[in-house]
């Protein structure tokens, strides 16, 4: 069964991943992990098209990154909210309140 | 396999060498991972290479979606280089420093345009446009250019500042 179509995931993205650095810094992998864990495993997406966001989001000013060396030797690139990007997930957050609330009071009544 | 995997993702991706080892060491860290934790939940090596690569998606999909989010944002203070790199070229090109072009400040009309035709002590071509450049008094400055230049064939007029 289709959950969503993937314009709705689309038009969502930038606030679902700004979301999951809302407690802290996280490297990639991690944000795969925490998407999927709060939404119990409802959104479904090829981990790779992550990396266009982030960096995006980072080009945006609205994550910042760091590299970090970790004890076996491997990499991880850290990213975190700026200001600005707690500011804008504020703002996102409050827009999208606002619009399930109003699309859940259009649609109520009105599954057939 | 993963390697091979990064390989074809690195001959797709279209931005500069630095930014672009950085992207491969950042993914090779997220397959690693990846491939780890199917690993520790009980799935053989080669399989959970297989399935992390799988997780992933299509290397080139996500290579061209890279390339165009480091193509489309240059840093700041390049973008103010260069226009002011163009902004100088097209006051060279126009020949004088002391030739003002600012587009339709002033629109004008036909029969300005064959006045100033009349008066015009030089006559440019500035790629499809033809320019008359007039004499004016101190401070007078200014490029004019009729409202639709597409229907007059692209004619201007400059008013060259007086030399003080």
């Amino acid at each position: 069964m289709k959950l969503y179509s993937r314009e709705l995931l689309k038009g969502t993205a930038d606030t679902l991943v700004l979301s999951a650095f809302a407690e802290g810094e996280m490297y990639g992998y991690q944000v795969v992990r925490e998407l999927d864990r709060r939404s119990n495993g409802f959104f479904q997406f090829k981990e790779g098209t992550l990396y266009p966001i982030l960096h995006r989001l980072e080009r945006q000013s609205l994550l910042v990154a760091r590299w970090e060396s970790m004890p076996n030797g491997t990499e991880r690139r850290y990213y975190s909210l700026t200001a600005l990007g707690r500011e804008t997930l504020r703002d996102r957050i409050s827009e999208w309140t606002g619009f399930a609330s109003a699309v859940s009071l259009v649609t109520a009544g009105a599954g057939a | 396999m993963a390697e091979d995997f990064l390989s074809g993702f690195a001959r797709r991706l279209k931005i500069s060498d630095g930014r672009r080892d950085q992207v491969i060491r950042e993914l090779r860290t997220h397959i690693e991972a990846s491939r780890n934790d199917l690993e520790l939940s009980g799935r053989p090596p080669d399989e959970a290479m297989r399935e992390s690569l799988d997780r992933f998606g299509d290397p080139g999909e996500v290579a061209d979606m890279l390339s165009v989010v480091h193509r489309s944002h240059l840093p700041k203070f390049k973008l103010v280089a260069i226009a002011t790199i163009a902004l100088a070229g097209l006051s060279a090109w126009l020949g004088t420093s002391h030739t003002f072009a600012s587009g339709a400040r002033h629109p004008i009309h036909h029969h300005q345009l064959h006045q100033s035709r009349g008066q015009a002590n030089e006559i440019r071509r500035i790629g499809m446009r033809q320019v008359f450049v007039v004499p004016g008094p101190r401070g007078s400055d200014r490029a004019r250019t009729p409202t639709n230049l597409t229907h007059t064939h692209g004619i201007g007029i400059v008013v060259r500042m007086a030399r003080p």
